[in-house]
């Protein structure tokens, strides 16, 4: 950490004057099927010192604008109206050399991913050096590698001197987009484009770089444009916030006023059917039926209609207009939700599950499916020759209990071992030493017959849809295939099995006939999940079941789960990296850390109250929708990153980010001990109640 | 990530508007381009009337008249020699590629599948295969089963083998980590299964763009295996003995090693043309990208993501 990393010292944000201006932007992609408008209308501006968040699910056009900025578009994509302006100068009408020069220098922009941001060939030095040097001809390699270093030092990257000989691949995610970050500030950009900057790093590190965003705007006076679609991440970073939906902006408001009351119909049911922490799990989630419109020839009218319960006839036929309520807070929609209605649960768009269709909560206390200090260990290769090969150990003496009919998460960051867990559970892996158990037999080493026979009682949902159904099948030979594989069934049972099946995830039976690649992602995983059942398992371990899709179809896919589990009395092991997500759905979580699962408890007791100070830090990790929680939650989270679990620190592993650690914990283990109740956690120092440590 | 989806579908899209008319066209032409050369194969005497071996009065005919090519030093027509000589030539390197397909797939698949020490047994005696000369291994085999076409499809499909086992084993090995593959491992489906009904069917991008590429070199083996003398025998017609045979009178009579070496050009392109369009009509990344559009605009709004 550098001397200047407290963004307490520096004042409030300041807001300048204003640096970009996009006037009624227009977009056009041409395909064969008519043109497609990604952007179709947006006006909005940034100021010095300023965080505008565009927010919006895929598809709505919220990249394509960033995009536009940087007049860096898709092949057959054009700017075909409205004006982007920056500091004066008309970006829409500017020649090529003179975009150059102002790319990476007045304006910046940070991708998603930092691996392929950044040419895995070259030392981290060598492109911070190079990315100077076009900017400013002229520079020698020693002021430009001293540049290098000090922008390194400023995104505080660790050790950057030596950062700048290592290649991409020697960094972990989170460094890897700090260099991103420091190759965008190199030139002190005014304008910093920031497109999903944190959606592929783990949520201890995410609030670390947008801490680190928002630092660095208040310091070096940036605007920036915060791209996501997490509404979390909106809340808690930025200052204005536009909400897109089909090329357009539907609403834009401060962010506090935005949270505290949506007007927009999208904005509302955006809102509500996220899976926040405070969520009753006894609610469904509300899902937007359908799906986002194709921005093909669309006749004048309101993009969200035909997916808006509110939606009459107005809705149809003409554009909105866009209508200010308040100071900066716009929204175009004919009938906003109302402010000033004392009944507002009559406006609310969730539905509260039927009773036959919420699985009883808890599971029926038989334990099902048992893990006895599994282990996982794998052999890899020593980059120095000669010398023994290494032990990776992903899962070290993991004991729990599955009980049927329950729903059990297992939280963890990338690297904790929680994917291990699930694939042992199905037989994916066999553990290096301990075993699963299923209705007390060990199932962890078994032939190919055993391997049918388990097969039949636990399935695993993956976690890439796409890549988990063979893209050379149709979706009825997909299903079947755990049968036909098993060779049960005659022709006819199969068909009647797919067809029930299909009809119970909520597809058209006409979905049989095609090819999984023609499905969007909900609908894929609607396809997985029907194949996960076809052989009625008792357990279905689902990995990351909703992580790649988006808000709306997030909430189809888990009200989909709960009344699946409630029709064929399922028991759940899900797997994420969401803790809100596991808090709404799941009975119990267990928390892993580097192999070791570290508490394990029921959900409202592990949110409300972590043992653990890894959990608590997780929990302060999550960005949460609620724009006043933001100052209250700064700096809560975690810091450092995760060990290496080639050679995991002695003792306890959290050890060496842990705010509390001591001598003991460096010493000596500590094991998964039961404290009060059924919530168990393996501390030296557990948290009470009150988040302090117990003496 | 929708922004990349977006810009390739576009891409993908202009490709598709450009040439969908084209398509049709290219693939009409496609057909009967390798029906032609089906015929060729099988019934030469549908496209010549003079009889390869017929000596006319007229030897060294220039090219035109009753001759459309020619004649050469016996006055045999030259055109009829090239029509004739399609068929060792065609035989030999179809079979050859055809032998090495099946052996390559099937070490390919052995070795992909295999543990370890099986896999490194068959892989390094693939590399050895891999070393050897493709004329090295003709001239033995020749010496020890005779000169023929027999020989000729032999030496290729041995020679050809290794190059088909290391990139389906390569394909195996990558195909094995995906999902689907390991889904059906979960379901207890056996090995052969698996290799049949997952890893096959996505192996025959990979395949077919082998075949294609690996039967023009194999025209050009088997006719330089001839031009040395080694595959058909002298007065039977083959594309390289008569290129041998004409080559010593190029300056008096071009025409007498120039068509055979047209038709050995155009047979090449032909292999690898008929490779890239079959590989349009099968690949499911291609057919994907096109899907996807045609969905954008039809099936994915009628298809409802939430049942009423």
């Amino acid at each position: 950490m550098t001397a200047t990393s407290s963004a307490a010292a520096t004042p409030t944000t300041q807001y300048g004057e204003t640096v970009l201006s996009i006037r009624d932007l227009q977009v056009e992609i041409r395909t064969p099927n008519g043109v497609v408008r990604p952007v179709d209308g947006v006006t909005f501006s940034v100021r010095a010192g300023e965080t505008v968040g565009i927010v919006g699910e895929s598809g709505s056009g919220k990249t394509m604008t960033g995009m536009s900025v940087l007049q860096l578009l898709p092949a057959g994509g054009s700017i075909v109206g409205g004006s982007i302006e920056f500091d004066g100068h008309e970006l829409t009408t500017m020649s090529l050399s003179a975009l150059r020069r102002l790319r990476g220098n007045d304006i910046a922009a940070v991708f998603q991913d930092p691996m392929t941001s950044l040419n895995p060939t070259r030392t981290i030095g060598s492109q911070l050096r190079e990315a100077y040097r076009i900017h400013r001809p002229g520079t020698s390699i020693a002021e430009a590698n001293r540049r290098a270093e000090e922008v390194l030092s400023l995104v505080r990257m660790p050790r950057p001197k030596e950062r700048l000989k290592d290649y991409p691949h020697q960094l972990s995610g989170g460094m890897r987009q700090r260099a991103m970050i420091a190759i965008a500030l190199l030139c002190e950009p005014r304008l910093l484009i920031a497109d999903e900057p944190t959606t592929a790093l783990d949520v201890s590190i995410q609030a670390q770089i947008l801490e680190l965003l928002d630092d660095l705007k208040a310091r070096l006076g940036m605007g920036i444009i915060l791209v996501t679609h997490d509404l979390g991440v909106i809340a808690g970073h930025a200052d204005k916030v536009a909400v897109m939906y089909g090329g357009r902006i539907v609403e834009e408001a401060p962010t506090a006023e935005l949270f505290a009351s949506p007007r927009h119909r999208y904005t509302q049911a955006l809102f509500e059917s996220m899976p926040t922490m405070e969520l009753d799990s006894g609610r469904a989630l509300a899902s937007i039926p359908g799906l986002p419109p194709q921005l093909i020839d669309l006749p004048p009218m309101c993009r969200f209609a035909p997916r808006c319960r509110f939606a009459s006839e107005d809705c149809r036929t003409e554009n909105p207009e866009a209508v200010e309520v308040a100071p900066g807070h716009t929204h175009s929609c004919f009938h906003p939700k109302p402010t000033d209605i004392a009944d507002a649960e009559d406006e609310h768009l969730y539905t509260v599950l039927a009773a036959e269709d919420l699985p009883t909560r808890g599971g029926t206390g038989r334990t099902l499916v048992t893990l006895d200090a599994i282990e996982k260990q794998y052999r890899i290769k020593n980059p120095s020759a000669f010398k023994p090969r290494r032990i990776l150990h992903a899962v070290s003496q993991v004991s729990l209990d599955v009980i049927e009919g329950e729903t059990l998460g297992i939280v963890g960051e990338s690297g904790s071992g929680k994917t291990t867990v699930g694939r042992m559970l199905v037989g994916l892996e066999t553990p290096t030493s301990g075993a699963v158990r299923f209705d007390g037999r060990d199932i962890s080493r078994l032939s190919r017959a055993g391997q049918q026979s388990r097969s039949g009682n636990l399935q695993l949902m993956f976690q890439d849809s796409a890549a988990a159904l063979d893209p050379r099948m149709n979706v009825a030979d997909l299903i079947t295939e755990p049968l036909a594989a098993q060779h049960l069934g005659s022709r006819s049972e199969r068909r009647a099995k797919v067809m029930e099946l299909i009809d119970a995830v909520g597809l058209p039976r006409t979905a049989a006939q095609r090819r999984a690649y023609e499905f969007s992602g909900g609908q894929r995983q609607r396809i997985a999940m029907a194949r996960a059942l076809v052989l009625r398992p008792k357990v279905v371990v689902a990995d990351e079941p909703v992580s790649a899709l988006d808000v709306s179809i997030q909430a189809q896919i888990l009200n989909l789960m709960r009344s699946l589990q409630a029709k064929y009395s399922l028991t759940y092991v899900v797997i994420s990296h969401d803790l809100s997500l596991l808090r709404y759905l799941s009975d119990r979580i267990g928390v892993m850390y580097l192999g070791k699962l570290v508490e394990l408890g029921p959900s409202a007791g592990v949110y409300a109250a972590p043992r653990h100070p890894y959990t608590a830090g997780l929990i302060a990790s999550v960005p949460i929708p609620d724009p006043g929680l933001r100052e209250h939650k700064q700096k809560a989270g975690l810091t450092g990153e995760i060990a290496s679990a080639i050679d995991p620190p002695s003792g306890c592993r959290f050890r060496t980010r842990c705010p509390l650690a001591t001598d003991l914990c460096a010493t000596e283990e500590p094991a998964l001990v039961l404290r009060d109740g059924p919530h168990a956690v393996a501390c030296h120092y557990p948290l009470t109640t009150d988040g302090a440590a117990r003496e | 990530m929708s922004t990349l989806a977006i810009a390739r579908a576009a891409r993908a899209a202009r490709r598709s508007t450009r040439s969908r008319y084209g398509r049709t066209v290219t693939s009409v032409l496609m057909v009967i381009i390798l029906l032609v050369f089906l015929l060729l194969l099988v019934h030469p005497g549908l496209f010549a009337h003079t009889s390869p071996l017929d000596n006319s009065d007229d030897s060294l005919a220039a090219p035109g008249g009753s001759h459309l090519f020619g004649t050469d030093q016996l006055g045999r027509d030259i055109y009829s020699r090239v029509i004739y000589g399609a068929r060792p030539v065609l035989a030999a390197s179809l079979g050859g590629v055809l032998l090495a397909m099946l052996a390559g797939v099937a070490i390919g698949l052995i070795g992909g599948t295999a543990p370890r020490l099986i896999r490194g047994v068959v892989m390094r005696i693939v590399d050895v295969l891999l070393a050897l000369p493709v004329l090295l291994i003709a001239l033995i085999l020749i010496a020890t089963i005779g000169a023929g076409v027999k020989s000729i499809i032999l030496a290729l499909g041995v020679a050809y083998t290794p190059g088909f086992a290391r990139v389906v084993e390569a394909s195996v090995r990558k195909l094995r980590s995906i999902e689907y593959v390991q889904a059906a491992k979960m379901f207890g489906s056996s090995g052969l299964r698996t290799a049949v009904r997952h890893l096959l069917p996505n192996l025959v991008t990979e395949v077919v763009v082998m075949v294609s590429s690996a039967v023009g070199w194999a025209v050009l083996t088997a006719t330089t295996l001839s031009f040395l003398g080694l595959g058909v025998q002298l007065p039977n017609p083959d594309w390289g003995s008569d290129l041998a045979a004409g080559a010593t009178s190029l300056s008096t009579a071009w025409w007498l090693s120039t068509f055979p070496g047209i038709a050995i050009t155009v047979t090449i392109l032909v292999a690898n043309f008929a490779g890239d369009w079959v590989m349009t009509l099968i690949d499911p990344s291609g057919r994907r990208a096109w899907t996807r559009f045609r969905a954008l605009g039809g099936l994915r709004t009628s298809l409802p993501e939430e049942k009423a």
